[in-house]
């Protein structure tokens, strides 16, 4: 239903080249999958990958919208929502009045839209994090489990510290980065750095070229810096 | 007995080793999956006895639709809402009032599973007491091998139940591949003794000075290589079991060792004077016919009667035909966690009448790998006569039914054939082949606890590296494990 109706506006109005259409929100008949258009048009909107204007469709009433988790995007400009069955007409006017808005590159979104989105990105993140930090903690506690029953063997639980997985989140960091500086968190400027330094750490464990000792205490060493960085991000729900 | 633990979480990189080795270690095994949209699908093909669901997923909060269908199809499985840091700020009790009990993997950072295993027996047994988990009737879950239909496996079942707890020495006889190593686990589990060690001893694999040292250890400088004193497995048991297999072919001078063993429970390191005792109960196992080797004066008729004290003797798969259908539900299902796959354990007329008509030389070890190719090659849901290719052969070519490959396995172990000896043999039959190879690398499994590489194998063979890996091809075997997709 979603996808046919989009196809049809399209089709009556193909000078809407220039807007994006989009359901806002609903199940996929098909899948069965739910479809959250309004907080697509958000995260589009905050990664700058959006720049049209969007006409935003709905059979609920603005006001309903609105309350929704992300309706909160209808603020942003060259963003308008029609309710519908409406007259062609009135669409066909909407389309229209939307097709000449300009959207200045730094105005893509709202302040609160904007916000939101990222404070739900780096809550993302810093929940990938946080299972990274206590699956290394945990790993470091057996390591240590089997370091007292066979001193100076390397324990098979330090295999578990694997650089692939923090250079990932090193990577998802990256993508982050620009949202985190624009919200501000307060001392998030050094988590890029605390980063590379853990990813040098577990690549020295991963290595094995430590004794099992110093591979423990690296061990524990990434616990800590993890749980730094989280710190930090956690300062995210506060702003 | 083994329990099967169902995990679904999206960060399996994280956690699936840790979980598997540590809840191993409480006798569970744990089947990982990322994707909770397959939980239905694998709790029917799987089976397990219990369930530990994540609630986060990229794709959302997936771990409450996940658990009302589960619980919608299996209303008793017990499922375990595994909460992260997360989660914890965000799980409303009254969202997930169908699941049995939620652990957060706080809990885990210490490195510790024995509250989780414990939490986990617990809701297992809840639901066995209410009669609600899924029912065996093959004797697994008691037993931990099927006992099944057959009166001379039920016979043999109720014996071993019956001796455990008794001091005895044990003899286990039948062919190779017929589960007698799973029967001693059940006496040693049974036995009061299950604190202390289980130690298995292949008699058949090693040269009587080697073998020797493996059971009574041996003193620094006993002989050649002998750099330090090593304790043998009579010293390494306590007051555990020794599961003596293939007794009938220790050497004449070890069987003397272990004869004064038996009598006098004492024995002396090899290259050593110090007498040293031992409380080890011995379970001994044959594939041969150890009266036949009384006859020929390879078997001591003393040692045998030492040994004979319980006999019980184990049927081949080809007489207790009628419980194929509960091995190949059994198999399937430890099949696809071990190849992660979702094949259902749906047994179709067709390879029924196909599994029930070839004699099955290897016994339940040769089903058990059949079945574990059948899971890992299959595209299907469901096995089809075409996933087992070899077993529709001609007679022609079928290995007679008194074949017992063991027998060169064990002669292959003790350098006494080469693959240039075994070809002579064995001619053209390409199945016995197979089946030789395939016995080989258990035996090296049952040895070593890996699977052999096949430089290892080449060396054990006497042949070149690229004849030994163009005969794994040309077999159509594999010697590293299916890597999960």
């Amino acid at each position: 239903m979603i996808d046919l109706i989009e196809k049809a506006l399209k089709t009556i109005f193909p000078q809407s080249d220039r807007v994006a259409i989009c359901h806002a929100y609903g199940r996929h008949e098909r899948t069965g999958d739910l479809f959250d258009g309004l907080e697509d048009v958000k995260a589009r909107r905050a990664r700058g990958d959006l720049m049209r204007p969007v006409l935003i469709y709905g059979f609920d009433p603005e006001e309903r919208v609105r309350e929704h988790e992300s309706g909160s995007i209808l603020d942003a400009p060259g963003v308008f929502y029609v309710r519908l069955p409406a007259r062609l007409s009135d669409i066909d006017a909407i389309i229209q009045k939307a097709a000449h808005v300009e959207i200045p590159a730094h105005q893509a979104i709202d302040e609160k839209s904007f916000c939101d989105y990222a404070v739900k990105q780096i809550r993302a993140f810093k929940h990938r994090l946080d299972n990274v930090c206590a699956s290394m903690e945990m790993n470091a506690n057996r390591a240590r489990k089997e370091l007292e029953r066979s001193p100076g063997v390397m324990p098979r639980a330090l295999s578990e510290f694997k650089a692939s997985i923090i250079q990932n989140l090193l990577t998802e960091y990256g993508e982050l980065d620009g949202l985190v500086k624009r919200i501000g968190i307060p001392g998030a400027d050094r988590v890029p750095g605390m980063m590379k330094q853990l990813l040098i750490k577990v690549q020295e464990i991963e290595g094995g070229k430590t004794d099992p000792t110093e591979s423990l205490n690296s061990a524990f060493f990434c616990v800590e810096a993890g749980q730094a960085m989280s710190t930090i991000l956690g300062r995210a729900k506060e702003l | 007995m083994t329990q099967r633990i169902l995990f679904i979480d999206d960060q399996m990189d994280l956690w699936a080793n840790a979980f598997q080795e540590e809840l191993g270690q409480f006798d569970f095994e744990v089947l990982c999956e990322e994707d909770p949209s397959k939980a239905s699908r694998l709790v029917s093909s799987y089976q397990p006895d219990a369930v530990l669901l994540d609630i986060l997923f990229p794709k959302g909060a997936l771990g409450k639709p996940t658990l009302e269908k589960i619980k919608k199809h299996h209303p008793n499985l017990p499922v375990i809402m595994i909460t992260s840091t997360m989660d914890k700020a965000e799980y409303r009790p009254e969202d997930y009032a169908l699941a049995d009990y939620r652990y957060s993997k706080e809990a885990l950072r210490g490195g510790d599973f024995s509250d989780l295993a414990a939490q986990l027996n617990r809701l297992i047994q809840e639901a066995g007491a209410r009669g609600e988990t899924p029912s065996d009737d093959t004797g697994m879950g008691t037993f931990g091998f099927i006992v099944g239909k057959t009166e001379a496996m039920k016979k043999a079942a109720e014996t071993a139940e019956r001796v455990a707890r008794q001091d005895h020495t044990v003899l286990i006889t039948g062919e190779s591949g017929t589960g007698k190593e799973l029967i001693a686990r059940f006496i040693h589990k049974r036995s009061g003794r299950e604190e202390d060690r289980f130690v298995a001893v292949v008699c058949a694999a090693l040269a009587r000075e080697l073998l020797e040292s493996e059971l009574f250890g041996h003193e620094k400088g006993a002989f050649t290589g002998a750099v330090s004193q090593k304790k043998g497995k009579f010293e390494l048991a306590g007051n555990g079991t020794i599961f003596l297999d293939e007794i009938g072919d220790m050497p004449l001078e070890t069987q003397v060792k272990l004869l004064r063993f038996l009598q006098e429970r004492t024995f002396e390191r090899v290259g050593g004077t110090e007498v040293l005792q031992s409380n080890a109960r011995i379970v001994a196992a044959s594939n041969q016919d150890l009266q036949g080797l009384i006859a020929k004066r390879t078997f001591r008729e003393d040692l045998y009667f030492r040994l004979n004290v319980i006999a019980i003797e184990v049927p081949p798969l080809r007489e207790r035909k009628e419980d194929i259908p509960a091995f190949f539900d059994h198999f399937v299902k430890r099949a696809n966690a071990k190849s992660h796959k979702t094949v259902m354990p749906i047994l179709r007329d067709d390879v029924k009448d196909l599994l029930l008509s070839y004699a099955w030389p290897g016994n339940i070890r040769e089903f058990e790998n059949v079945v574990d190719r059948a899971v890992a090659l299959s595209k299907e849901n469901i096995l089809q006569v075409s996933n087992f290719p070899g077993l529709d052969q001609g007679a022609a070519d079928r290995p007679p039914v008194s074949t017992d490959l063991s027998r060169y396995v064990d002669q292959v172990f003790r350098k006494e054939k080469t693959w240039d000896d075994l070809k002579g043999e064995f001619g053209a039959k390409g199945s016995l082949r197979k089946q030789l190879i395939l016995g080989i690398i258990d035996r090296w499994m049952d040895l070593y606890h890996r699977r052999p590489t096949s430089k290892a194998l080449a060396e054990l063979l006497d042949i070149s590296d690229t004849n030994m890996r163009r005969l794994i091809i040309d077999n159509g075997l594999q010697l590293t494990k299916i890597k999960k997709p």
